[in-house]
């Protein structure tokens, strides 16, 4: 958004107006009073008048009034010499209001009149993406980075998309392209960390350690390197390093899993079973927690207990499977609302609330008449689910 | 893509945020450590620096194994030809040499050939030569051949052989003259023409003479068949794509007949898509359990009840998922006890992209994924593993393990730089303090050519002490690798022990050993069908380490009656005989 804007002062330049410059940079602040004194001041001509209806509505844009927005922007789109950025802008509005289809649509119109204007590849890809076609979203993403040869993000979206869909050698590859662009970002640490988490798949134990050597001490090192040292037979050193970084953060997801492992491995089941109980009460539905305690209570020889575990393990499981399964049904079917609501369901069931209001938006995109996942996206309490939180006493 | 893992989904809420912030010019970024020496050692310390006693040299070009496998392909990527083949080593002559049994495909539709292709038997020689018999002794069988055990199932003092195929499979009866008589139909053992796996002899209610598993892989049809194009080329679809399949149980009459007793037994109640399978009593209550590998499906253990009723309890034992609670794609399936407790461990082999898993056995009925901790993946992440088998190589008495690898997509050297069809395949070598050590270079097997392997049977060929590989790989010349730990040098002892039931069965399937041999106490049990849908090692061999003498050697029959033999000198063969106290020497 803000670099179309920037490229619309270079073309505003033209155009006259005094105040171009003054216009952007209010915009570009979020100076929505000295923008509307902008407004006034372009006075009534027909070339003014389609120039304050399009500032007018990047204003509303920013101001998160999408319809009034839009409305403002059908007053400019057939100003050639503004049709690029309304259209761009537009697409930005309809992306936000969750209508992705229409998004992609309007940004298709922007690409035909700029093939080479790297923030409509953007929006496309973050349109894309929010649909389930990954595919689509990955072409867009790699066209904007080679527009933008300096631009580190798109290889960073790239990265995270391949470690989401366990492809873990281009997931490196692309952090680090992201990095090699520019290295220090502002989720640097998010990114190394997301790196090393891809090195640990790929059981690159050294070049693992070597990427959280770059980041400050934090549990999130502490329990990544404690996963190397147990890769490489260190119990002991792990056992340090994943209980220093407990003390810090005692809900710690992965050290919380890690400490329950090797605490399993030494035969000291009943502090297993602490620690992934811990587990499942700060994390009720994640399906490794439910598994790996039910394990440790079967070694505990508290079998009615590990039944239980089984169970809720056993529905987790089902529930992601039908999850998994389903996004491949969404990337092969981009116009199916129907599998994109069934997806917000289980991301509901399975607790990822955000993910779930992602889906339902999706299926609105698709067929804004979706009612049930309207619904969904209005009664909030997404984050309900039927299983039962386990108490798990030491 | 053929597997994707269940947690092979998006996570990510929103590229909204993240590409809301582009080109936003002044970006406030957290201050970041600079690229410094990583703070973790992970070098063992000096004292354990990997030092490698193995060699392996491929002799294929002088045994005489000249076995070409085909897998009927003519480029319609049938999902068959995705899983041909294991293969058989046994002493079919009973001249003290084990032989070779390699089962081949066929043409498939769209595939023209002048001579059909056939299975192989090739006879030892001693020395590591080989002679093709396949005529001689009546086995030129020209099905799909998948998986074959082999063990005396009528106990008439010789062992058969049972080929599992797409379409019928085949129950050759040794006729104790170097010759064999297809008894498929008499014996009532053809399973309906399915799309046969891993096969394994057992006796499951103690009766004296050997039933017959079978596992299936899935149900396909010509009808039913898929193609991918996904990389712009055809490829073979995941077995996801087609319906499980049941497995078969066969009891043996003691007749020679056999009656299906699936639904009976409870096998039936468990369709699959089976792949390697290995008999074992796992919880040593004395009776002989299931494992059965299912492809990209969980696992299953049927737990005996010693009468031939078996319960899946994999959920409940540690054996259906991996420890990170995934069903694999899962391929081979061996047992051994890797660590020397007295328990058998289990090792299977697995996908692309997936590790191996080594499932300890606790000893008390439960078993643990230690995959990551003992190093038993090294080496294998990139590539499709297929056989494998816990082998003490340099015999000294801790069991290594062999992984046999390649692609099963046979362009996807196109389209996946991280992988390979043709690839090399990975010997670990056990440090005896629960760790594997990837020595594959240092004991040339980095070295060798790629191939894409599946099964692999792994015995003592030339008699010299120590335990060769023999590899089948798909659309290529199969592999003879000799093993010269003794050539450069070794200097352990083993024992070698071939067993004789006399109430029990008489290859003594299921027949539990414990060798006491100072420090050691060495455990194994004999099996028929084990690692990728193939059979080896009846004969049992023990590395001995420096001892050169055996204390004790225990052996529990099936049934729990025991036979002790006492201080029995190592580096020699020897048979021991239900019931007999004297240890007879073998000589070949």
């Amino acid at each position: 958004m803000l670099l179309a804007l920037g490229a619309l002062a270079t073309r505003l330049e033209g155009l006259g107006p005094p105040t171009a410059r003054r216009v952007l940079a209010a915009v570009d602040g979020g100076q929505i009073d000295e923008m509307q004194d902008l407004l006034e001041q372009f006075g009534h001509s027909a070339r003014d008048s389609t120039l304050s209806e399009f500032l007018r509505g990047a204003v509303l844009l920013r101001q998160g009034r999408y319809y009034g927005a839009l409305r403002c922007f059908g007053h400019a789109v057939d100003d050639p010499q503004l049709r690029v950025h309304t259209l761009l802008l537009s697409g930005e509005a309809l992306y936000r209001l969750g209508q992705f289809r229409d998004a992609i649509g309007v940004l298709a119109q922007a690409l035909e009149e700029d093939p080479d204007r790297p923030e409509i590849h953007l929006w496309l890809a973050s349109a894309y993406y929010d649909l389930g076609l990954n595919p689509e979203a990955r072409a867009h993403l790699l066209r904007a980075a080679e527009l933008v040869p300096e631009n580190p993000r798109p290889h960073r979206l790239l990265g995270l998309m391949d470690k989401d869909f366990e492809h873990y050698e281009e997931a490196v590859a692309n952090y680090r392209e992201s990095l090699r662009r520019s290295p220090v970002q502002p989720d640097t640490p998010q990114i190394l960390l997301e790196m090393a988490e891809c090195q640990i798949k790929l059981r690159a134990y050294a070049a693992a350690l070597e990427t959280l050597s770059r980041l400050p001490s934090s549990p999130d090192r502490w329990v990544k390197e404690a996963e190397c040292l147990h890769a490489a037979g260190k119990p002991e050193e792990a056992k340090a390093k994943v209980e220093a970084a407990l003390r810090q953060s005692p809900a710690h997801l992965s050290g919380l899993l890690l400490a329950g492992a090797l605490a399993l491995e030494r035969g000291a089941v009943d502090e297993a079973v602490e620690w992934l109980g811990r587990a499942a009460v700060a994390y009720p539905r994640e399906y490794l927690v439910r598994f790996r305690l039910a394990q440790a209570l079967r070694r505990a020889g508290r079998t009615a207990e590990a039944d239980r575990e089984t169970a809720i393990a056993e529905e987790l499981r089902q529930l992601r499977d039908e999850f998994s399964r389903l996004h491949q049904t969404a990337a092969a079917e981009p116009d199916n609302a129907e599998v994109r609501y069934r997806l917000g369901v289980l991301a509901r069931k399975l607790g990822w609330p955000n993910l779930a209001r992602v889906w339902f938006r999706a299926a609105l995109g698709i067929d804004p008449r979706y009612e049930q996942a309207r619904r969904e996206l209005l009664q909030g309490g997404l984050g309900s689910f039927p299983s039962q939180t386990t108490k798990v006493s030491p | 893509m053929r597997h994707v893992s269940m947690h092979a989904a998006r996570t990510g809420v929103s590229l909204l945020v993240v590409v809301a912030a582009i080109g936003c010019g002044a970006q406030r970024a957290e201050p970041i450590a600079q690229p410094a020496a990583a703070s973790v050692d992970l070098n063992p310390s000096p004292a354990a620096t990997p030092i490698c006693p193995l060699r392996f040299v491929d002799v294929t070009a002088t045994s005489g194994v000249v076995f070409y496998h085909t897998d009927g392909s003519s480029g319609r990527h049938y999902i068959p030809e995705t899983v041909t083949a294991g293969l058989a080593t046994f002493d079919y002559d009973n001249d003290g040499l084990v032989d070779i049994y390699f089962p081949n495909g066929a043409a498939l539709p769209g595939t023209t050939v002048n001579r059909p292709a056939r299975h192989a038997l090739f006879r030892n020689l001693g020395a590591c030569r080989f002679q093709e018999v396949t005529e001689l002794a009546g086995v030129p069988c020209t099905g799909y051949g998948l998986g074959v055990t082999a063990a005396d199932f009528d106990n008439d003092g010789d062992v058969d052989l049972y080929v599992s195929q797409f379409g019928p499979n085949v129950l050759y009866r040794n006729n104790g003259d170097g010759t064999f008589t297809d008894v498929t139909i008499s014996a009532g053992v053809s399973d309906g023409g399915k799309l046969g796996a891993g096969v394994v002899f057992f006796d499951m209610e103690g009766d004296g003479d050997l039933d017959l598993f079978v596992a299936n892989y899935l149900k396909f049809s010509y009808e039913t068949h898929i193609v991918l194009y996904g990389h712009g080329v055809a490829e073979y679809v995941g077995p996801r794509a087609y319906p499980p399949e049941y497995h078969t149980l066969y009891r043996n009459e003691g007749d020679g007949r056999f009656t299906d007793a699936s639904q009976d037994s409870g096998i039936a109640q468990h369709p699959g898509k089976g792949m390697g399978v290995v008999a074992a009593d796992y919880d040593g209550d004395g009776d002989t359990d299931l494992f059965v590998l299912n492809d990209v499906f969980e696992n299953f253990c049927f737990a005996n009840d010693g009468h031939g009723h078996f319960r899946e309890i994999a959920l409940l034992n540690g054996f259906k998922y991996n420890g990170e609670g995934m069903a694999l794609g899962s391929m081979g399936v061996d047992c051994g006890d890797y660590d020397n407790d007295g328990w058998l461990d289990l090792y299977q082999t697995s996908y692309q992209n997936e590790l191996p898993v080594l499932f300890r056995n606790l000893g008390n009925g439960l078993f643990e994924d230690v995959t990551v901790r003992s190093g038993a993946g090294q080496g294998t992440l990139n590539n499709v593993k297929w056989g494998c088998g816990f082998v003490d190589f340099d015999n000294d008495g801790h069991r290594d393990l062999f992984v046999a690898m390649g692609h099963l997509q046979d362009l996807i050297d196109q389209w996946d730089s991280s992988t390979s069809y043709r690839t090399r395949n990975v010997v670990l070598r056990n440090n005896g303090k629960g760790r594997f050590i990837d020595v594959s270079k240092l004991a040339g097997i980095a070295d060798l050519a790629p191939h894409s392997a599946r099964g692999a049977c792994f015995e003592d060929f030339d008699n010299d002490g120590d335990v060769d590989v023999v590899i089948l790989n798909s659309r290529e010349a199969a592999t003879v690798l000799r093993n010269m730990y003794y050539e450069k040098g070794g200097t352990n002892h083993y024992l070698a022990l071939e067993l004789r039931g006399r109430t029990t069965n008489r290859d003594a399937v299921g027949a539990r050993v414990q060798v006491n041999a100072g420090e050691l106490v060495l455990v194994d049990e004999v099996h028929s069908g084990r690692g990728y849908q193939s059979h080896w090692g009846s004969r049992l061999h023990f590395g001995l380490g420096k001892h050169q003498r055996v204390e004790r050697v225990t052996v529990r029959w099936i049934g729990g009656h025991r036979d002790t033999w006492e201080d029995l000198p190592a580096d020699r063969t020897v048979r021991l005989s239900e019931g007999d106290g004297v240890a007879q020497p073998i000589v070949p």
